[in-house]
């Protein structure tokens, strides 16, 4: 598994968000990577700048009053941070394609789901009509529409909540990409239509051997679907690990403390284990490591210095040098 | 926790029932095209019977439009039922008039999914939560006062946040703020409708433990509707759980979990992503994935609702009505395949 090679990286990138007083740093020092035929997971908490860094890499950051400060965006020997617009437009056709976590709000309610996913097919390739309409069909039926066909010519308000989520990624796939981002793809939906939509990903990240990105704030999906994990908190990875590695020797306290919190029926009668204190404000990020205020770990140094990654082998980083000393092995 | 408490919150112990529901029915008005003709109806609730202890708390999960809180707004007498009957503490207060209802209101109350919407933007904290005190007829000020810090200091909350208003006020902490206006007026049951799902994940786990904590100490009985299956098994005495306006299965919340026997509740079960994983087959922890649609409101067949998606239909699931059958001790459901 470790050996894929690097499809894209993300380097120290660093946005901020600019109001009229105050100075977000939405994303601040974010750094990875997706492998060829990989399932990563992006996983935090709301305003943790999931989102954000996606958005990045599609050039997609609106400014102002948003900002890249610094960093690199490595696609195919490329920073696509200093590419134009028309060949940041190529990329998005030909290579990325990203599917949002509203699929009412990103289709087009006054046209049928067949004109645009025709219309997504068209942007990047010179293709006869009878084609098109045959390549449409099979997309849909990639995506597990039934009666494809009759489909066609309905529009977005006609379909359920997961089947417009599948018309959204139909359309994503209309590129043939290489990497697909999903920004909370299945947030929205039950989770029974979750578990299709899931089990679809997965089968199609496959059957086409692409990389997928996929932004979440369910640990049970990121242990339905990953390969690898990058947990944010406050604008900054706080761990990584393969998936298997993270879920069973969690090495950041905020990690632990997540994954402690979370309920379940074996855990009745007992007291949830809870993380004390909220989410910080990204115009008002506490100095240090971001999560010390809620730190039952947290020593004088983490409230000066943001601690550097440590490296517990196997790929497995975490940002917390108090746990580290405690407890380095692997 | 005490010895009183440990028996109130027993999964098999019995305490006095506080609200019964029974056959409670509405059916809305479905609307299509152009000119928003009458089309059919949608039966958002259709024969919903249940009962809730004192102490205790009744978990109701489904999928989104089920008609979890219809059901709610029914027993709150918010909307009006087509059918059925709804007993509190014994009373039969579907008959009752709105004077009538006026004390009982105090008695039952509802948190809502969104802190956002429901807390008034332009009343400070303070100002909300007297509110529910001067319902209640504490018309001294300075009692007032107290007891107002007593419920800020209930939820975990500092005294000081009664001068503030909503918007300083992050999600978990506006949450707090509406269970300690529910509470304010010394409430018997509380209905929550998804108290957590608009919360950040690390914040949940916080509420969930307040809820626990004030249902030992004042032995309060809620209603708790969730389509978070985790956490309704964690909270809940009993479960049901709601497909397309009927309770298809209803037990003890341990026999929910451990001896499912409805076929949606397998499927809602096992559509669950779980975090206990294996090492080798990272990929291979497989959702099993429900198919079909759900029935079309505009021609409802006959049988039972959940037929269309159901691996186990035959033929005789398609022409009867199912209703509740008691399988075990306390435990029911609503399939054919329960004889
Ligand atoms: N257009 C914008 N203007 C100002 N601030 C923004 C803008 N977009 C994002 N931000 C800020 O950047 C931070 C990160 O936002 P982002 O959308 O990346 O979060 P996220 O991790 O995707 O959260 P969620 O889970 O809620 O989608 C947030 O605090 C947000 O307020
Ligand atoms: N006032 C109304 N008029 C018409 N239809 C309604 C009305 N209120 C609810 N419905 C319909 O009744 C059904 C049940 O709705 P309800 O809000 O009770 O579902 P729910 O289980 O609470 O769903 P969710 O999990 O999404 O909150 C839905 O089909 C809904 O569209
Ligand atoms: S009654 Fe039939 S269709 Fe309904 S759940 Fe049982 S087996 Fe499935
Ligand atoms: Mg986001
Ligand atoms: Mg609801």
């Amino acid at each position: 598994m470790a050996n894929k090679t690097d499809l894209i990286s993300v380097n120290k990138l660093k946005v901020n968000f600019r109001n009229n007083t105050e100075i977000a740093r939405a994303v601040d020092g974010v750094s990875y990577t997706v492998r060829r035929e990989e399932t990563v997971c992006l996983v935090g908490e709301s305003g943790c700048g999931k989102t954000v860094s996606a958005l990045s890499i599609l050039g997609l950051i609106d400014s102002p009053p948003g900002e890249i400060v610094s960093g690199e965006i490595l696609f195919a020997g490329k920073n696509l941070l200093k590419l134009g617009e028309q060949e940041l437009q190529r990329i998005r056709g030909n290579h990325i394609s990203m599917v949002f976590q509203e699929p009412l709000t990103s289709l087009n309610p006054v046209f049928t789901i067949g004109d645009q996913i025709t219309e997504a097919i068209r942007i990047h390739k010179v293709i006869a009509p009878d084609e098109l309409y045959e390549r449409c069909i099979q997309l849909l039926k990639d995506v597990g529409i039934t009666a494809p066909q009759e489909r066609f010519n309905d529009y977005p308000h006609q379909l359920s909540g997961g089947q417009r989520q599948r018309v959204m990624i139909a359309m994503a796939l209309a590129c043939d990409p290489e990497l697909m981002i999903a920004d909370e793809p299945t947030t929205a939906l039950d989770v029974t239509v979750q578990a299709q939509i899931l089990q679809l990903l997965k089968s199609l990240q496959r059957s086409r051997s692409m990389s997928v990105l996929y932004i979440t704030h369910d640990l049970g999906v990121v242990a339905n679907i990953a390969d690898r994990v990058y947990v944010m908190y406050a604008g900054i990875i706080v761990e990584q690990a393969y998936t298997y590695q993270l879920f069973h020797h969690p090495r950041h306290p905020y990690t632990q403390g997540l994954l402690a919190s979370l309920p379940n029926l074996s855990k009745r009668g007992q007291r949830l284990y809870s993380i004390p204190g909220t989410v910080p404000n990204p115009a008002h990020k506490p100095p240090g490591c971001p999560f010390h205020p809620r730190c039952p770990f947290a020593i004088d140094n983490c409230r000066i210095q943001c601690p550097e990654m440590c490296n517990y082998g196997n790929e497995h980083l975490a940002r917390c040098p108090v746990l580290y000393e405690k407890n380095p092995d692997i | 926790m005490s010895f009183t408490n440990l028996k109130m919150k027993s999964i098999h112990t019995h305490n006095p029932v506080i609200l019964k529901v029974e056959g409670l029915k509405k059916y809305f008005p479905l609307r299509r095209g152009f000119f928003q003709r009458l089309a059919g109806k949608v039966r958002a609730v259709d024969g919903v019977s249940f009962e809730i202890e004192q102490g205790k708390t009744l978990g109701l999960v489904g999928e989104s439009g089920c008609g979890k809180s219809t059901v709610a707004r029914l027993i709150l007498k918010l909307l009006e039922s087509d059918e059925g009957k709804i007993f509190y503490q014994g009373q039969d207060i579907q008959t009752f008039s709105e004077k009538k209802m006026k004390p009982l209101r105090k008695k039952m109350q509802i948190i809502f999914q969104d802190p956002f919407g429901s807390l008034n933007p332009r009343m400070t904290i303070g100002q909300t939560i007297e509110e529910g005190l001067r319902i209640l007829g504490i018309q001294n000020r300075q009692q007032r006062k107290a007891r107002l810090q007593k419920l800020l200091e209930m939820v975990g909350m500092s005294a000081h946040s009664a001068d503030r208003y909503p918007h300083e006020f992050s999600g978990g902490q506006r949450q707090r703020i509406g269970i300690a206006r529910a509470l304010s007026v010394e409430p018997d049951l509380i209905i929550c409708d998804e108290p957590i799902s608009a919360l950040d994940v690390s914040i949940q786990a916080q509420i969930i433990n307040l809820l626990n904590d004030l249902q030992d100490k004042l032995g309060l009985s809620y209603l708790f509707i969730s389509h978070d299956l985790n956490v309704v098994g964690y909270l809940s005495h009993k479960v049901a759980v709601m497909y397309q306006g009927q309770i298809m299965e209803y037990a003890p919340a341990d026999r929910i979990f451990e001896n499912p026997q409805h076929p949606y509740t397998l499927a809602l079960l096992a559509a669950i992503p779980n975090i206990r994983i294996n090492q080798k087959k990272d990929k291979e922890n497989k959702l099993k994935v429900l198919g079909g649609e759900p029935p079309d409101p505009l021609n409802p067949s006959p049988g039972c609702k959940f037929q269309t998606r159901c691996p186990f239909a035959e033929s005789h699931c398609r022409k009867n009505e199912i209703c509740l059958k008691e399988i075990s001790k306390e435990h029911f459901i609503r399939c054919s395949r329960a004889l």
